[in-house]
């Protein structure tokens, strides 16, 4: 982690309102959720979400700075000023928008679980809604705090649920049996786990869970409030960049299909 | 940044949800790891070089290397073994709760080994030899004479290293127990409020060290009774 | 007469460094001995090999009839029949007077409590400090610490008493209530082998002296004429020394 910052880019935060031209934005974010972000064998940032920041940054015409922070600090280090922007594929909820302000969504949001093949579980009805009851004696693996435990604790609150602080630590304890299902971004389980030695074992054994009630319109820019002007430009860009096909384009360097909010297909 | 003091106190009674979880990773690891202290202190007393020499590694290993680094070995290095999978110790490696038990057990261990090795070798000889001068076996010496004297000189140490164990249940968070500072973990991811949340644990652990500290020196009051000038 | 401490050609070492070299020494059954020397003369040493606390390399050494070996069985069965007295007292601290003088005749020879404190009372009035016994030691002045090292030797009723400098670490004033006791012993007939520099002692209970230097004894005489005539320089010294203080 790096919360080290320059005083030149200290500065340049202060002076927000007014864009000079070395004005610099610190964005948060994990950089070890591959492919939304993360560092490349090289040291480059890299992803789906780093795209979308350049994106940004080279329509609104700043430059970047990245601070890598884990997920359960992301909130927080954005309200104690730790860097100005999170670009870190966070869902857009009513509780976090009471805290902070998100751009328009950039990406879908949705969650899907993950179980063993050899178990053959039955856990949603045919209209795809969860039968509480299947899900009894079922260690259910989750990263914490995320949409995802949202709807679990509604949705299934007898459920024998097991919090992560992230997704690596999470698949590692499905591969070893200590967990017996686990809720995750679908598009990143496939490229990691799924489509890989590891994941061959297992498959989803849930349809999309996309209630908007939970996982929201999806995924934007996080940013304090009171910031409305950068709110504005940022949401301008974005809608810049669903416009010419830019964010399809980024999509598909990832995956073999669209994850922006217009064209949203699913995986199977 | 606002801060909400009613936050602590609301978030109190929820982090105490953790405190069992807690005490008994604090007394189950305390108890298995003082039994196997015991032993490595034998094996490090015996004298004999194939009895001295694993216990100084096992010492140098778990002195020498992260404890959390040592629960991670355990919680997600032992089961990339598929033999550890299938072992009839694996109902218990599966548990978080197990790993994380092992984990301090046997860090803490070699702590309380070296501290009872320096209670021991701080008996004064003078007094082994007049137990030999009155023909007590070298059992009788050890269980009558250096034992309770080597237990009282580490006292003092053994409860810092009580008090340093406490501290250690909260890396039992990190792989999924909900002892208090994963309540509280769980607790700020939700609220966004760390400041709050984590001051509300600090005062529970630092009531607990109090407790701790207050029974220990108790203990060493009475058992330094014979010190005292009367 | 039967020699209940035979010691013959006895050699130890510290490494290199020879601390006992040949000694040769027998000690009749009630005799008391006192043994003098400047420090470093082995004399400390000797009388530790007698219940092995140290370990001699070469010669032999034999109590009441029983060679000391290697044999743990047979050390711990002659260290029963000897006690010893230390310089530094080496009281139990943990345990209250009553329960160091009843500990080893509990755990060796299988008294009950009450038949071991009823003993330990005995020597403890002997030792003419009856009303401690419930303290601990700390709450004792040297000498009536050195005094209940004493009675917890004789509570074990040995065969031979070892003293160990037993006064070197006393107060002045303490050091006549401690060879009292001592001498009240050796009137009732133990046999006692005693390192101590207290000559008026030596003078007035010893059978005999045993001078000792570098090792080696040099010299053994009865008190009078070791005191009135030593016949080697190096005793001559050492009296010099010792006298004049």
């Amino acid at each position: 982690m790096n919360f080290r910052v320059g005083l030149l880019s200290t500065v340049a935060a202060l002076l927000l309102a007014a864009p000079v031209h070395a004005e610099t934005l610190r964005v948060g974010m994990e950089c070890t959720y591959a492919p939304f972000n993360y560092r490349t064998p090289e040291g480059e940032m890299a992803g789906y979400d780093v795209d979308v920041a350049k994106g940004i940054a080279e329509r609104i015409g700043v430059e970047l700075n990245y601070v890598c922070q884990e997920w359960d600090g992301m909130l927080p280090s954005l309200l104690a000023n730790k860097f100005d922007l999170i670009v870190a594929s966070m869902s857009i909820t009513e509780e976090r928008q009471q805290k902070i302000d998100f751009s328009i969504p950039y990406r879908v949001s949705v969650g899907r679980i993950l179980g063993s093949k050899s178990a053959d579980l039955k856990l949603f009805d045919d209209e795809g809604k969860p039968i509480p009851e299947a899900f009894k004696g079922l260690r259910f693996g989750v990263e914490r705090a995320s949409t995802y435990a949202k709807w679990i604790e509604a949705t299934l609150p007898g459920a024998e649920v097991v919090y992560y602080d992230g997704n690596l630590s999470m698949l590692l304890d499905l591969q070893s049996s200590r967990l017996d299902i686990a809720i995750t971004n679908p598009m990143k389980a496939y490229l990691d786990f799924l489509s890989k030695e590891n994941g061959a074992g297992f498959e989803f054994v849930s349809p999309p869970i996309d209630e908007v009630e939970y996982f929201g319109p999806g995924v934007g820019v996080g940013l304090r409030k009171g910031n409305d002007a950068l709110l504005e430009r940022i949401n301008t860009a974005l809608a810049d960049m669903i416009k010419d096909g830019s964010l399809e384009e980024y999509s598909l360097k990832y995956f073999p299909f669209s994850i922006q909010p217009e064209n949203w297909k699913g995986v199977d | 940044m606002s801060f909400d003091i009613s936050l602590i106190g609301s978030s109190l009674p929820r982090i105490l949800q953790g405190l069992g979880l807690t005490l008994n990773l604090l007394a189950v690891s305390t108890l298995l790891g003082l039994m196997l202290a015991v032993l490595i202190l034998l094996m490090r007393l015996s004298g004999r070089s194939w009895l001295v020499w694993p216990a100084k590694a096992y010492i140098y290993f778990f002195r020498g290397t992260p404890l959390l680094v040592q629960l991670f070995i355990i919680y997600y290095g032992l089961p990339q073994f598929g033999f550890v999978r299938q072992s009839v110790l694996w109902p218990l490696l599966r548990e978080p709760y197990w790993c994380s038990v092992i984990a301090l057990s046997l860090n803490t261990a070699a702590y309380v080994s070296e501290i009872l090795r320096g209670g021991v070798m701080g008996v004064d000889k003078g007094l082994t030899e007049a137990g030999k001068a009155l023909g007590l076996t070298r059992f009788q010496r050890a269980t009558r004479i250096t034992a309770p004297l080597a237990v009282r000189l580490a006292l003092p140490a053994y409860s810092n290293e009580i008090v340093s164990m406490l501290k250690s249940t909260a890396l039992a968070s990190t792989v999924t127990l909900m002892e208090m500072t994963g309540v509280a973990r769980t607790i700020v991811a939700n609220t966004f409020a760390p400041y709050e949340i984590f001051i509300a644990a600090t005062i529970i652990y630092l009531v607990l060290v109090w407790i701790i500290q207050t029974a220990f020196s108790m203990a060493e009051t009475y058992a330094n009774r014979h010190v005292r000038k009367g | 007469m039967t020699d209940i401490i035979v010691l013959e050609n006895v050699n130890k070492y510290y490494g290199t460094y020879q601390a006992l070299r040949d000694v040769n020494l027998s000690i009749a059954k009630g005799e008391k001995v006192v043994v003098c020397g400047p420090s470093g003369s082995g004399k400390s040493t000797m009388i530790r090999c007698i219940n092995r606390l140290e370990e001699h390399d070469s010669g032999r050494i034999s109590v009441n009839g029983l060679e000391l070996s290697d044999d743990e069985k047979k050390v711990e069965t002659i260290r029963r029949e000897v006690g010893m007295v230390f310089q530094s007292f080496n009281l139990f601290p943990h345990m209250t007077i009553l329960q160091n003088l009843t500990l080893a005749p509990r755990l060796v020879h299988g008294k009950s409590r009450p038949e071991a404190e009823e003993i330990a009372m005995k020597y403890l009035t002997r030792v003419r400090i009856p009303d401690q016994a419930n303290k601990y030691p700390s709450q004792l002045s040297g000498g009536q610490q050195q005094r209940v090292a004493i009675a917890r030797a004789l509570c074990m009723n040995p065969k031979v008493m070892l003293f160990d400098e037993p006064t070197s670490a006393l107060d002045p004033e303490m050091i006549s209530e401690v060879l009292d006791v001592m001498t009240d012993l050796a009137r009732e007939g133990m046999t006692m082998i005693c390192v101590t520099h207290e000559m008026g002692f030596a003078r007035s209970v010893a059978d005999r002296i045993v001078f000792m230097d570098n090792g080696e004894i040099i010299e053994t005489a009865v008190p009078l004429d070791f005191f009135a005539s030593p016949r080697t320089e190096r005793a001559k010294a050492f009296l010099g020394q010792i006298l004049a203080h």
